[in-house]
């Protein structure tokens, strides 16, 4: 079925008052991944009471356990943590098999995401393991990504996206840690910011891949916290003199202007944004580690000050003519 | 022909894998090369909450214990803080590397071996501290050495000495002695 036959079935239909606008529109909007919107404010209004109500209940239990932890014995903290998630993922799978419930049940998706991690922590300290290790760290984190990895193969919602994206960072940073151990091989290394570098690119690469799919919402959300992440591990692999990475601190600002001119060939905000304030940043840093002494304070903070605003005026007019104009 | 979403899909997944592998390679590859350590060597345990305490040292390639303390009571904490734990005095361990178990020998003992106080061993090993990762999740809050931990390392490889010790208490310090000829 093409899109003509779909539009001609739709004013079929419609002219038969067999479907409404709301349900076209509900439609249209979980295609784009974008659930329980129907085009009205109050819709958007109370999807997002649904989550806050969703976060609250998260709180609820943590506090409930927290402070009756003495009183509860082993069983009964894991049916009230582990017990609840499970119960509230349950939930959640029932609510989404009704279509106007699809809300509802993601606010009980987002519990049991947040509900499930505490109920698995509780039982690997109830069976005596150090629940501060990276062991059980990698363990319960890889639980969570394979339910949530299985969760997205059959439904394959934002939600359970950006719940593999989280599970999965927490268990790449977990095992990684867990695999190092305390030995001091990694210790002389860079491995920390190398290993946060890479999950960086890889937020920005997913991002990319979700631009033409109903994940499209992730993208500025994954690009952003992938810039972020990336430029500052780029700051402290750079180090600051006498201690500094010459390689690092030259590669910084060729990799903020990629960034630039990607945010150009991507159309892409959060690119003009971090690019342009991790640029800000390095002028700040280069000027005082280099310029303060020779300079003097006064004018070095005279000369940054007119760089920034420089950058800001840059930044301004590549986003009116290439970012803003042409979405 | 995969499209340029897809590739870039199958990269963004592909790193944290070949993260993984890189990690478990860079740490097993060298074992299947690296020599096993051969010289055992001694350490001791010390009282880390008095300055002036007893020390082990290398004179002659044998081992003799310093006092430094100047005036006995200047560093007595107790006199300052009466909870304060009592004074312990040093104990010296000999570490056999091979099965990777301390033994507690005494000063006697000790100075009928012959020390070789260098910090590599003849066989190219040393001994370090650890490195700790402080972090919940994937947040990493502080990293850095710690020699509550040691390891003999050498030849892209450490292994964890096994102390007999609780070095979880903030009292004791490991202060490497030497390699025993």
């Amino acid at each position: 079925m093409d899109k003509e036959e779909v539009l001609n079935r739709i004013k079929d239909l419609s002219s038969l008052g067999m479907i409404t606008e709301d349900e076209v529109l509900e439609s249209f909007y979980y295609g784009k991944g974008i659930f329980g919107r129907k085009g009205n404010k109050n819709s958007i209004l109370s999807t997002i009471l649904y989550y806050i109500g969703g976060a609250i209940v998260f709180l609820g239990i943590v506090v409930l356990i927290w402070q009756s932890w003495d009183l509860l014995s082993s069983t009964t903290r894991i049916l009230s943590s582990f017990g609840a998630g499970l119960v509230a993922y349950i939930v959640a799978v029932i609510l989404n098999r009704h279509n106007n419930l699809h809300a509802v049940g993601n606010a009980f998706h987002l519990i049991a995401g947040l509900v499930l991690p505490v109920g698995l922590f509780v039982i690997f300290d109830s069976a005596g393991f150090d629940i501060t290790s990276f062991g059980v760290s990698a363990t319960v984190s890889a639980i969570l990504f394979v339910l949530y990895l299985i969760s997205f193969a059959i439904s394959r919602t934002i939600l359970f996206a950006l719940f593999n994206i989280i599970f999965g960072t927490w268990f790449i940073f977990s095992f990684t840690s867990f695999l190092v151990g305390n030995s001091p091989q990694f210790g002389d290394s860079d491995f920390e910011e190398y290993r946060a570098m890479l999950v960086a690119v890889s937020y920005i690469l997913l991002g990319y891949s979700f631009l033409k799919n109903n994940l499209k919402v992730l993208t500025g959300v994954l690009y952003s916290f992938g810039l972020v992440i990336f430029f500052i591990t780029t700051l402290v692999l750079g180090g600051y003199s006498p201690e500094q990475n010459m390689f690092w601190e030259v590669a910084f600002p060729i990799l903020v202007f990629i960034g630039i001119w990607l945010s150009v060939r991507l159309r892409s905000k959060s690119f003009l944004t971090f690019s342009s304030i991790f640029l800000m940043v390095y002028i700040i840093k280069i000027t005082s580690e280099y310029f303060a002494n020779s300079l003097g304070w006064p004018f070095t903070l005279v000369l940054s000050g007119l760089l920034l605003i420089v950058i800001g005026f840059v930044s301004l007019r590549l986003n009116k003519k290439y970012i803003t104009l042409k979405q | 022909m995969l499209k340029k979403e897809n590739l870039t899909l199958l990269i963004g997944l592909s790193l944290p894998v070949l993260l993984i592998i890189v990690v478990l390679l860079s740490i097993y590859i060298p074992r299947l090369s690296a020599p096993e350590p051969q010289n055992d060597f001694v350490y001791s345990i010390e009282d880390n909450y008095y300055y002036g305490g007893s020390q082990f040292a290398v004179k002659d390639s044998r081992i003799e214990k310093k006092d430094l303390r100047v005036d006995k009571d200047i560093y007595d904490a107790r006199l300052v803080y009466p909870e304060a734990p009592v004074y312990e005095e040093p104990r010296l361990f000999l570490y056999d590397v091979s099965e990777r178990i301390s033994r507690e020998i005494s000063l006697e003992d000790a100075q009928d071996l012959e020390i070789n106080p260098s910090g590599k061993s003849p066989d190219d090993f040393s001994v370090s501290c650890g490195n700790r990762v402080d972090g919940f999740i994937f947040f990493v809050f502080d990293s850095g050495e710690d020699c509550r931990q040691q390891f003999v390392r050498g030849h892209g490889i450490s292994t964890e000495i096994n102390i007999d010790v609780d070095m979880s208490d903030y009292r004791y310090q490991f202060s490497f002695i030497g390699w025993i000829r």
